[in-house]
């Protein structure tokens, strides 16, 4: 039995650049989701996230290994109306309204929501006779949105779902995503905005350069992978960028900070080795992680 | 699903377009006023009808030619630039989507081809009853290969603004195809090679019967039917081989 919504193994996508030279746009990906998680899909631009949800789409063919959507092919699972995604670009014709947009759509569906009721979830019931050429990049975004419901879909994914929204709208959107996950859908979303994923994923993976760097619940990715910092007051003379696992130093006024992946034992050292006196831990933000996570891979093409 | 709203609503696009809808059916219409039904020459015989009939179905020619480049062209560009990806989306298979497109561009070269002919049937334009629905049909199937034509120009340029231009050039291979002035004798030679010569001929044939309208005074030139035939079948198969490498080589160098 598989119960599992997503299912990827060994998942490689290959492109050739302008040179011919080919390169994996996503490089090995081994990913499980199970019903009714809600993920954030971070990572740097180029790191492979719209080539992995393309193949999670069915758009893209893997160049190897398998990904299985409710135990079938992507392009099936689309067929049945169970997967329904908010892409990043294009995507809508500027000349039709928004209502026949939503329409055109509903046609290909099988037993799509009402249009009233997809108009009020995405809220813009008031656009409803508005050219989709005339709406904003926020609206088109919710209308991108709408399409992406209409199907009551039990998988919705969201490739930057927020792009061009002010904070307003931003907020907005999430609290309607908060509806989509109370009925019990499962949500990916890749996003640029660190505080998003914090603030609404319950679990985090993070790709770079075709990898998974990270994979866990929010909090634990957090915790794991973030540098914490260590600040104390240390006696003359101590260097501190000798301390046992310090990556770096800062200090400001008479304390010092130091970043570290290992705070228990560099505290433990500072507080029975030293004279450090006043001391404090603290983690960092899922930012710290992300930059940690991301950028710490060698840079070998350099060479 | 629902393939008749789908096709429906993408039909009714046409009337949101009124640039586009005055350069592929206002444009031909005012066409054969212009240089048909208000000239002297309207009413003199020509094949089983008059000359107005045989300008009218000349002008109908290049609306459906121009209508289709446009529609085609268009398309190629929604499908780069997202929408293909939306319906990617759908459980839209490609089959319904062929057929639901290639309703909309049959109606849409059909559309300025009805224009023409009803402008015909309150003026001067004048053929058996036959003949004219004959001409009417050939006229609209003879520019859909021009379809092919502007969809070159949309996967190339991947914007509308080159299908418009695109669309714009045919009134440039209309003339030279003597769809709608006629050409002096000598020319006639570059013309049955031009790819709108075929599509025109072929629709005036049931009225002219290969009879081509030249400049000079007092030359008649009659060409058989298979001139016409071959121009429309080797231009499509141009047009045709064109688009599929393009496609091809989009498809490869993608990403």
């Amino acid at each position: 039995m598989n119960t599992n919504v997503i299912r990827a193994d060994g998942l490689v996508k290959s492109f050739k650049d302008g040179s011919g030279r080919s390169f994996d746009a996503v490089a090995g990906i081994g990913l499980e989701v199970g019903p009714g998680e809600i993920i954030g899909l971070l990572g740097p631009n180029g790191a492979g996230k719209s080539t992995l949800i393309d193949m999670v789409l069915g758009l893209t063919r893997p160049t190897r290994g398998t990904i299985e959507v409710f135990g079938a092919e992507p392009l099936r699972s689309i067929k049945r109306g169970r997967i329904g995604a908010v892409l990043q670009t294009g995507g809508l014709l500027p000349d039709l309204t928004v209502a026949d947009t939503i329409r055109m759509i509903a046609a290909t569906h099988r037993d799509p929501l009402p249009l009233e009721t997809v108009l009020a979830q995405a809220d813009l019931t008031h656009l409803a006779r508005r050219r989709v050429g005339k709406c904003s990049g926020g609206e088109q975004q919710r209308i991108r949105f709408a399409l992406a419901v209409l199907s009551n879909p039990e998988l919705l994914i969201l490739d930057e779902p927020t792009t061009g929204m002010d904070a307003g709208a931003r907020h907005a959107f999430w609290d309607a995503m908060a509806d989509q996950a109370r009925e019990g859908r499962t949500i990916i979303f890749a996003t640029h905005y660190i505080e998003e994923a914090q603030n609404f994923a319950r679990r985090i993976v993070m790709v770079g350069r075709g990898r998974i760097v990270a994979d866990g619940p929010t909090e634990e990715v957090r915790e794991r992978a973030s540098a914490r910092t260590v600040t104390a007051v240390l006696p003359e003379g101590l260097d501190a960028a000798a301390l046992p696992g310090v990556i770096s130093v800062g200090t400001s006024g008479d304390r010092t900070t130091l970043t570290t992946a290992d705070s228990d034992a560099l505290a433990r050292h500072l507080l029975t080795e030293t004279a450090a006196t006043d001391l404090s831990i603290s983690t960092g933000s899922l930012e710290d992680a992300f930059l940690a996570l991301t950028s710490s891979e060698p840079a070998k093409e350099q060479l | 699903m629902n393939l008749a709203v789908f096709t429906l609503i993408d039909l009714r696009r046409i009337f949101v377009d009124w640039a586009g809808l005055f350069f592929t059916t206002g444009l031909p219409v005012l066409f054969y006023l212009l240089f048909g039904a208000m000239q002297t020459y309207a009413d003199a015989p020509f094949g089983e009808g008059n000359v107005a009939a045989y300008i009218m179905v000349g002008m109908a020619v290049y609306g459906g030619v121009t209508s289709a480049c446009s529609t085609v062209g268009s398309t190629a560009v929604e499908q780069t630039t997202g929408w293909g990806r939306q319906l990617a989306l759908t459980p839209l298979g490609s089959v319904p989507m062929l057929v639901s497109k290639t309703v909309v561009i049959l109606v849409r070269a059909a559309f300025p081809v009805a224009a023409v002919n009803i402008a015909g049937i309150f003026t001067s334009a004048e053929m058996p009853a036959a003949t004219w629905v004959t001409c009417a049909v050939v006229s609209v199937l003879a520019a859909l290969p021009f379809g092919f034509y502007g969809m070159i120009f949309g996967i190339l340029f991947r914007s509308e603004s080159a299908v418009s231009i695109a669309s714009t050039s045919v009134v440039i291979l209309a003339f030279l195809g003597n769809s709608f002035s006629p050409l002096p004798e000598f020319l006639m030679g570059l013309a049955r090679f031009s790819p709108m010569y075929g599509a025109t001929s072929l629709a005036r044939y049931p009225l002219s019967e290969g009879q081509q309208a030249v400049s000079d005074v007092g030359v008649l030139v009659t060409d058989p039917l298979w001139y016409a035939v071959a121009n429309v079948i080797a231009w499509t198969i141009v047009f045709a081989a064109i688009c599929a490498l393009l496609a091809r080589k989009k498809q490869k160098g993608r990403r």
